[in-house]
């Protein structure tokens, strides 16, 4: 919940009434203002007194902090959501995806699984990556453990995140491994082992068994005076795992409860051996608020339901994704293609772009600037119109492109097929399928028209 | 001292109930959302298979293959759904509404499918405003005490549907373009005659990839207005086409392993999202989806 101007008011200088302008703005309560929009520092305020000053940092402060894992271009930035509906606002770090090595499987499953980490997966116009690299020690052996980390080190700049039990085998591989900022996993066992001998500014995560247990686990930590830390309440359930999620956020936002107040882990691989539903876990996760979702392994097939998804939810509520409105083009359109008509809105542009592709022939495809309107929609505000078809026809000068001078539009308006020829008197219009599925078939029959009537 | 954080709703979903004698099933009842086990009764969901009263010929090529021995016949299509592969109903689409088939025809061939099956019945018309109030009237009186659950009603074409339905003892699907406001103004135009006991509200599904963050939105904001902001009009359960939207998806049709996980990742997040009943093609989806339940 944002914090009120009307709250800070009350701590600024004489009650915020003070209004001396020395802050550069008109009032106390402009102040407050762009203080609670976080637009400004609480030091432009030269009178602040330092209790009130105290009391608006805590208050001021992000409910869910923010954490930065990896390097470079690696880098992921994790935390700091504001909302628990995403309709109410964009879900604002989509979850980090981490692929676990353990030390016991050896070199050849190593490389196998780190190959995965390079693989990019390009879906409207973003790449979804394999973020983060999971070091896990299955082994009593700790050399084994510094052996994988040493070989992960060399094969992969991906951010990695230390999971052995052992104190002293954590403890080795964190040494060896800090030039990479690691995420350390810290558990109950050997928190207090550990956390003293973590340098401050270290990366931590905190790993419950429990929700009702992570508090005091997360206090153990910050009184180590670590204060970058992911937690991870060990859900392995989906009914916990929903629960467990929730109530985070919830007491994050809601009840500015600061030891919930950090990014969240979720361990799918810990969860069941089985990798389609660790991916369906997963796929659950990201739903419901996890920052980081670590599997076993994943096929690309796996990744990709996962990568869709993860942009699917994090995508901006309030802005419908679109395309570029131009022409494109289709399995090297030449004078003897046809001209398709659809709208920016991404997914009605993909669906027809698709099926324009899997039809083989070559077309051209006009894609109307609509500001991301589905083809009826458009219409019936007039973005998908008669005039404003005639217009892009004769601004691409398509007539010149073209032999055919076949434009065919959508099924959706075919209504507009007769006033639309009388803007385009030398055009034939054809109406085509509702469903972009269709398009291949129907263009197919076409082809095969032209070609018994020639 | 987690408790301090948890939530009670005012709001709670009707009970809801199709099926003929016998075989019923029950519905709504939730007082939490989805999930939220550990604040109230959060529901079970149900997994319907659907079937098509005619050749499936624009349906995916892996899915044709799976019920290549039950596709001409129905009443044996439904069975296996229910038998075989455990549908907990089955979704039987009216396509042959396309065809030149009287409405008599059609639904005495719904009257056969749903006497031969021990599960509810979910009958689809075509979204055709004109065609559908022609034919599912008819579909209610044949089937006149079977339960059934026919749909789709639209604000276009509700009162003979609903009429009939009620008449005959039957459920309606109200369908609406993914919006809230839609959802709730057809439920008050249905109110007005029809018992929302016996109604359920599809917004309307897009597939992982294809809008699935639209149907997400739609569905969780329907059941927060139900169960947090104890919104009369919308306390009732929710509906998703899953299976048809996936299965016509490239991902789907390139690589029918892809598209199971597709199906059970999108019925999963809309389960998450708060929908009750999802209707599914494969019956590997099916499978995996209530593995992790
Ligand atoms: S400088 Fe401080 S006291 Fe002066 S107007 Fe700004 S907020 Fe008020």
């Amino acid at each position: 919940m944002p914090v009120k101007a009307s709250d800070i008011q009350k701590l600024l200088p004489e009650g915020g009434k003070k209004n001396c302008k020395e802050c550069g703005l008109a009032t106390c309560f402009a102040f407050a203002m762009k203080l609670a929009n976080t637009g400004i520092a609480l030091e432009k305020c030269p009178y602040l007194v330092p209790e009130s000053k105290a009391e608006l940092e805590e208050m001021l402060m992000a409910p869910i902090k923010q954490v930065v894992l990896g390097q470079g271009s690696r880098q992921v930035v994790l935390g700091e959501e504001e909302v628990i509906y995403r309709h109410q606002k964009t879900f604002l770090h989509p979850p980090a995806f981490a692929i676990q090595l353990t030390d016991e499987e050896g070199e050849t499953v190593w490389a196998e699984k780190i190959a995965k980490v390079s693989w990019q997966f390009e879906r409207l116009a973003k790449v979804s990556r394999i973020d983060l690299v999971v070091l896990r020690s299955s082994s009593s052996s700790g050399d084994k453990y510094l052996e994988l980390v040493k070989w992960v080190m060399a094969a992969t700049d991906a951010g990695l995140i230390l999971a052995a039990s052992d104190a002293e085998t954590l403890l080795a591989a964190y040494e060896v491994s800090k030039s990479r900022d690691p995420l350390v996993c810290v558990t109950a066992e050997n928190v207090e082992a550990v956390a003293p001998r973590l340098d401050p500014n270290a990366a931590v995560c905190a790993r419950a068994t429990s929700l009702e247990s992570l508090p005091g686990l997360v206090e153990k930590l910050k009184d180590a005076g670590l204060e970058r830390l992911v937690i991870d309440p060990g859900s392995l359930k989906l009914l916990d795992l929903v629960r467990d999620q929730t109530l985070i956020r919830r007491a994050a936002l809601q009840h500015k409860f600061r030891a919930f107040g950090y990014p969240t882990a979720f361990f799918a691989v810990d969860a069941t051996p089985d990798l389609s539903l660790q991916v369906l876990l997963a796929a659950a996760a990201v739903a419901k608020y996890a920052g980081i979702i670590v599997v076993e392994d994943i096929s690309e097939d796996l990744f990709q339901v996962l990568a869709t998804l993860r942009q699917d939810i994090y995508t901006d509520p309030r802005v419908p994704p679109t395309v570029e409105s131009k022409v494109y083009t289709f399995n090297n359109a030449d004078q003897e293609a046809v001209v398709l008509v659809t709208t920016d809105f991404a997914l009605t542009y993909y669906a027809v772009a698709g099926e324009a592709e899997n039809s083989k022939q070559p077309a051209y495809l006009l894609c109307q600037d609509t500001g991301g309107l589905c083809i009826l929609a458009a219409w019936s505000t007039g973005k998908l119109v008669p005039e404003t078809i005639a217009e892009m026809v004769n601004k691409e000068g398509m007539a010149e492109k073209v032999k055919l001078k076949q434009l065919i539009i959508p099924g959706l308006v075919a209504r507009i097929k007769g006033d639309l020829e009388e803007e385009l008197p030398d055009w034939e219009i054809t109406v085509g399928p509702k469903e972009a599925k269709d398009l291949p078939g129907f263009l197919h029959e076409l082809k095969k028209r032209r070609e018994g009537a020639a | 001292m987690l408790e301090k954080f948890l939530d009670k709703y005012p709001g709670m979903i009707r009970e809801f109930s199709f099926g003929a004698n016998g075989n019923q099933v029950m519905l709504g009842g939730q007082n939490a959302l989805p999930f939220h086990d550990f604040e109230g009764a959060s529901g079970k969901p149900m997994f319907a298979l659907e079937i098509t009263d005619s050749k499936p010929a624009d349906w995916a090529g892996a899915l044709r293959e799976i019920y290549a021995d039950v596709e001409a016949s129905p009443v044996a299509w439904a069975q296996k759904c229910a038998t075989v592969y455990g549908a907990d109903a089955v979704f039987l689409n009216l396509d042959s509404m396309e065809k030149d088939l009287s409405a008599a025809e059609i639904a005495s061939g719904v009257k056969e499918v749903a006497g031969a099956i021990s599960v509810p019945l979910i009958v689809h018309g075509l979204g055709d405003k004109e065609k559908d109030e022609a034919v599912l009237p008819q579909v209610a009186a044949a089937c006149s005490g079977l339960g059934l659950l026919i749909g789709p009603v639209l604000k276009e074409n509700y009162q003979a549907i609903a009429e009939a339905a009620l008449e005959h003892g039957h459920s309606i699907i109200a369908q609406v373009p993914m919006d809230v406001n839609l959802a709730k103004d057809l439920n008050i135009k249905l109110g007005k005659f029809f018992p929302l006991e016996r109604v359920v509200i599809d917004s309307l599904t897009s597939a992982l990839g294809y809008g699935l963050e639209y149907s997400y939105s739609t569905t969780e904001r329907i059941r927060l207005s139900a169960v947090v902001h104890d919104d009369k009009t919308l306390q009732t359960p929710l509906i998703a086409r899953v299976g048809r939207e996936v299965w016509k998806t490239k991902e789907a049709l390139q690589n029918p392993q892809k598209g199971i996980l597709w199906e059970s990742v999108t019925a999963l997040n809309l389960l998450l999202a708060g929908d009750d009943i999802i209707i599914l093609r494969h019956p590997e989806s099916l499978k995996l989806v209530r593995s992790l339940l």
